[in-house]
């Protein structure tokens, strides 16, 4: 969830969370309420639906206090990518 | 012998059940995710929230599957399925396929995460109370967690006449 907000180009709603986060729904909202707890996440209600008659939609962004933190700790849960193996050259003896 | 049948999931959302198994009626959508909202949080005014949050999750999601959030037996997290016009036996294999599927480790960023899901089912010939058909469900949720996992466990028939419980189910 941390890394799908952090990736976002603007503020998600939780459906957009969810599927970029390919994460289930308790899972997602458990997360935004810790991160909301602990003030790395701000959320705000859209005014209304761009489509007319849709239900409006809660959107969620990153604090701004909260992207070095958040980009430290994605960073290091991160796998880190395995270094190519170095080929010795065989020169037609033992080295 | 068909009707509807409830499912409820604790432990994992199962993406791989997310067919186009039923028809979702928007009004018991709205219901629902209310239901789940007063579970997830005994705050009325965050519960409200949440359930209008929650609506339109669903509505942006695509399918007919009626897929809600909620706590059941605790605040674990777990959702509902409401399975419309079907067998209960239908229901039953599916869930368990799925769940089958599901005991294989899978890899997250190259770890290995082992899931487990609790199964509870419900089934009623028609939608009256549905209120009644949820706790059903929940309440056989709650055994299959209490009797280990992964379990389906079929709840009591909720309206009475033409169904004969299979029993638990090891997935």
């Amino acid at each position: 969830v941390l890394e799908v907000l952090l990736d976002a180009p603007s503020e998600l709603h939780g459906w957009a969370i969810m599927k970029a986060a390919t994460r289930s729904g308790p899972t997602v909202y458990q997360v935004l309420e810790r991160l909301t707890e602990i003030g790395w996440v701000s959320a705000r209600w859209e005014a209304q639906h761009p489509d007319p008659g849709k239900p409006r939609r809660r959107f969620y962004r990153l604090t701004p206090v909260a992207l070095p933190a958040a980009r430290a700790l994605v960073d290091e849960r991160r796998p880190q990518a395995k270094p190519a193996p170095r080929l010795r050259p065989s020169l037609g003896g033992d080295l | 012998v068909t009707g509807w049948v409830l499912a409820t999931l604790g432990g994992f959302i199962l993406g791989a059940l997310v067919n186009e198994f039923s028809d979702l009626c928007p009004w018991l959508a709205r219901g629902v995710v209310r239901w789940a909202a007063c579970r997830w949080t005994s705050d009325s005014t965050l519960a409200l929230s949440y359930a209008e949050e929650w609506v339109a999750v669903i509505d942006a999601r695509p399918g007919k599957l009626l897929k809600l959030f909620t706590g059941p037996a605790g605040g674990r997290g777990g959702f509902a399925i409401l399975y419309r016009d079907t067998s209960q036996n239908a229901v039953r294999a599916h869930v368990s396929e799925t769940l089958q599927a599901l005991s294989h480790p899978i890899q997250v960023y190259g770890s290995p995460i082992a899931l487990s899901v609790s199964c509870g089912l419900a089934f009623a010939h028609r939608l009256g109370d549905f209120a009644e058909l949820y706790q059903s469900a929940d309440s056989a949720l709650l055994q299959a967690r209490r009797q280990g996992k992964p379990l389906v466990t079929f709840g009591r028939d909720v309206y009475g006449a033409g169904f004969e419980e299979p029993g638990p189910v090891m997935a």
